[in-house]
C-alpha cells in the first residue's frame, strides 16, 4: 500500500507538470477544473480500477471513464499517454495551430481512450447508464466511471439520468462528483445554492460516499467500498479548484488559463516539483 | 390520367407499419432496442409484451432518452427512440447533436406527428420547425414518410445501416399512393408519383402526407395543364439524393410543398440543391404560431396549403 501511495504521489506531481507545460504552450485550457480532478484520475487509472485490454497492437481501456465535465478531459490525456493508450505523436504534436494531433481541449470519441464526446454539461450519466445497461445485458463485466461537476447539478438532464440509473439499479455505474466549490462566476453557495447534495442523490437510492478528493488513501478506500455495493453508487469528492498551485487554488478566474510571465511559469514548475 | 391516392379499405398508420418491421427484426436480433418516451401505438403492444427485454419505457425525458440510447449504441446496440415529433426533435436537439450525431451512433429517432398532425392541440404540439433544426446537424439521415408503405420501407432501410437517423412520420391514418413505393425508391431517396408527359415544365417536390393535396390539385387541372406537371416524393431529404439534384435541374420551374413554417421549409433544401436561375415557388405554412381551432384540413386550407392555392400557384407557374 505504501508503494502504491508513493506511486500515486509521483504520478500526481508528474501529470500536473506535464499538463501545466501544455497549458502554458497552448495558452488556453481549464487548469482549475483539471487540477481538481487529477488525483482521482490517478487512483482510477493507476490503482487498478480501470482495466485495459488489447485491440490489435493497441492497448485500450476495458472499463470506461466518462468525463462528463468535458473541460477536464484534458486531465486524462497525459495519463493515457503514460499508459500507452494515447500515442507519443498525438501528445507531442498537440498544438492548437497545427492540425496534427487528435487531441482537443474538450474530449471526443475520436481520441484513443476517450469513450464519449463531452463538453456540453449534463450528458455523462445518461451515457454511462446506457453503456452500463447494454454491457450488463451482454454479460460484459465492465465498470463505467462517470465524473461530473457540481455545476452539472444545475442541468435538468443530470436529474433525469439519476432517476433512470436508480430505477435500473445498475451496479456497474460509479458516479464521481467533483465538488470544488467553484463554478465560473464563483462559489455556487453564493450564486444559486445547491442545498444538501448528498441527501438529494441518496433520495434516488444511490448509495453515496464522501472523500477528500486529494487524499489518495481515502479515494482508494471509498472506490473499493463502492465496488462492493450491488447498485449504483456515487462518490462525492471534495476538491480544491486548481489544486497544486497556490496562484490557482480556489481562484474562479483560473477556470480558464491566464497569461503568465516566464518567471511565474518557472516558479510554478518548481512549486509542482516540490509537492 | 388521374393520380391515384386512395386505395380504399386499406387505411393504416405510418407508425404501426414502421414499428411492425422493427418488431420482426428485433425478434431475430437481440441488439435491437425500442425506447418509448411514454408514447404508444397499437403495433407497439406486441413489442411491449412479447419483447419485454428489448422494450424500455423511459418516462417523459427526451434529453436523457437520447443520451441513454447513445450510451447503448456506444456498446454496439441498435436503438430506436419513439416520441411525439415536437418533443423528440426540439426538446433534445443538443443531445442529437452532441450524443448521436457527433459520435455517429446507431440511434434512430422516430419523430411522430410532424406538421399540424396534432391539430387543435396548438403550437406546443405542432412540429413545424423540426426539419430545419434536425437538418442542421451533421452526420444525420432524415427520412419523411408520405404513406404507410413508405414508412415500412424506411423502417427496413434503417435496419441496414448504423448512422444517426431521423424518421419523420405523420399521425393520421392514410392510404398508399399508387404506384406503391418500393425499396429502390427508399435507397434512391425519392420517387416519382407522376412524370410529365410533355416537356419538363413544372416539378412539384413534396414530402409527407401533404402530397395528397398536390395530387388533388393536379387531378383538378385540365389534361393539357396536368401533362406538364411532374410530382416527386422526397423520401430522404438528408443526405440530399444526388440523382435528384440532376433531375430538378432539368425542370424549368419547381413548386415545393411541405408542412413546415416558411422559414424552415423544404423550399430551402431545393433552393440549395438547384441552379440559381431556377424558378422555385415554395409552399409551406406561414412563419407564425397557429392558434385557431379548426381541425387540420381547415388549418392547412387557411394557411396557404389549400388545394385551391396549390392549383393557383401551378397555373401561375404554367403561364
Amino acid at each position: 500500500m505504501k508503494n502504491l501511495q508513493k506511486n500515486f504521489f509521483q504520478k500526481s506531481s508528474l501529470m500536473r507538470i506535464k499538463l501545466f507545460k501544455k497549458f502554458y504552450s497552448l495558452k488556453e485550457g481549464h487548469p482549475g477544473s483539471v487540477f481538481s480532478i487529477i488525483d482521482i484520475l490517478i487512483v482510477l487509472y493507476y490503482g487498478g480500477f480501470v482495466k485495459f485490454k488489447k485491440k490489435g497492437k493497441k492497448k485500450i481501456p476495458f472499463d470506461d471513464v466518462i468525463m462528463s465535465k468535458g473541460h477536464a478531459t484534458v486531465g486524462q490525456y497525459p495519463i493515457l499517454h503514460d499508459l500507452g493508450v494515447i500515442s507519443d505523436f498525438n501528445w507531442k504534436n498537440w498544438n492548437n495551430n497545427k492540425n496534427k494531433s487528435s487531441l482537443r481541449m474538450f474530449g471526443n470519441s475520436h481520441i484513443s481512450g476517450i469513450k464519449a464526446s463531452t463538453g456540453s454539461l449534463g450528458h455523462g450519466i445518461g451515457f454511462a447508464t446506457g453503456i452500463g445497461f447494454s454491457s450488463l445485458k451482454k454479460k460484459i463485466n465492465k465498470k463505467i466511471f462517470v465524473i461530473i461537476s457540481e455545476g452539472e447539478l444545475y442541468e435538468g438532464s443530470t436529474w433525469e439520468s439519476f432517476f433512470l440509473l436508480s430505477s435500473l439499479k445498475l451496479p456497474n455505474v460509479y458516479i464521481i462528483l467533483d465538488i470544488n466549490n467553484n463554478i465560473i462566476l464563483g462559489n455556487p453557495k453564493k450564486c444559486l445554492p445547491l442545498g444538501n447534495i448528498k441527501k438529494k442523490i441518496e433520495s434516488f437510492n444511490i448509495k453515496t460516499f464522501a472523500c477528500n478528493g486529494h487524499n489518495f488513501k481515502e479515494i482508494n478506500l471509498k472506490l473499493k467500498k463502492m465496488k462492493k455495493i450491488n447498485g449504483p453508487t456515487c462518490l462525492i469528492a471534495k476538491t480544491i479548484k486548481g489544486k497544486g498551485l497556490k496562484m490557482m487554488e480556489n481562484k474562479p478566474q483560473w477556470h480558464y488559463w491566464n497569461d503568465i510571465s516566464v518567471s511565474e511559469y518557472n516558479k510554478s514548475i518548481n512549486e509542482l516539483k516540490n509537492k | 390520367m388521374n393520380l391515384k391516392i386512395n386505395n380504399m379499405g386499406n387505411l393504416s398508420f405510418q407508425r404501426d407499419q414502421f414499428i411492425k418491421v422493427i418488431y420482426q427484426a428485433a425478434k431475430k436480433n437481440k441488439s435491437i432496442y425500442f425506447i418509448s418516451i411514454d408514447f404508444g401505438a397499437p403495433a407497439l403492444d406486441a413489442f411491449r409484451f412479447k419483447l419485454k427485454k428489448q422494450f424500455i419505457h423511459l418516462g417523459i425525458c427526451e434529453q436523457n432518452a437520447i443520451d441513454f440510447a447513445s450510451g447503448m449504441a456506444l456498446e454496439g446496440d441498435k436503438v430506436y427512440v419513439y416520441a411525439m415529433a415536437p418533443f423528440l426533435s426540439l426538446r433534445c436537439l443538443e443531445q442529437h447533436k452532441v450524443a448521436t450525431c457527433l459520435m455517429n451512433l446507431d440511434v434512430c429517432s422516430i419523430v411522430t406527428g410532424i406538421g399540424l398532425s396534432y391539430a387543435n392541440s396548438g403550437p406546443t404540439h405542432y412540429s413545424t420547425e423540426d426539419l430545419s433544426c434536425l437538418r442542421s446537424i451533421p452526420n444525420s439521415y432524415i427520412f419523411t414518410a408520405s404513406d404507410p408503405i413508405t414508412a415500412s420501407l424506411i423502417a427496413k432501410e434503417t435496419l441496414n445501416f448504423n448512422r444517426p437517423k431521423f424518421v419523420r412520420l405523420d399521425r393520421k391514418s392514410s392510404a398508399n399512393f399508387l404506384p406503391l413505393a418500393n425499396l429502390k425508391n427508399i435507397k434512391d431517396g425519392f420517387r416519382y408519383l407522376r412524370k410529365a408527359k410533355n416537356k419538363k415544365e413544372i416539378c412539384i417536390i413534396g414530402h409527407g402526407t401533404i402530397i395528397e393535396r398536390a395530387v388533388k390539385a393536379i387531378n383538378q387541372m385540365n389534361n393539357f395543364q396536368a401533362s406538364n406537371i411532374s410530382l416527386i416524393d422526397l423520401i430522404r431529404c438528408k443526405p440530399f439524393p444526388l440523382q435528384l439534384k440532376k433531375i430538378i435541374n432539368s425542370y424549368n420551374k419547381i413548386l415545393t410543398i411541405d408542412e413546415q413554417s416558411s422559414e424552415s421549409s423544404l423550399g430551402s433544401i431545393i433552393f440549395e440543391n438547384s441552379k440559381s436561375s431556377k424558378i422555385i415557388k415554395p409552399l409551406s405554412l406561414p412563419d407564425k404560431f397557429i392558434f385557431e381551432n379548426l381541425g387540420r384540413d381547415k388549418l392547412l386550407d387557411k394557411n396557404g396549403l389549400s388545394v385551391k392555392n396549390i392549383k393557383l400557384n401551378l397555373k401561375s407557374l404554367l403561364r
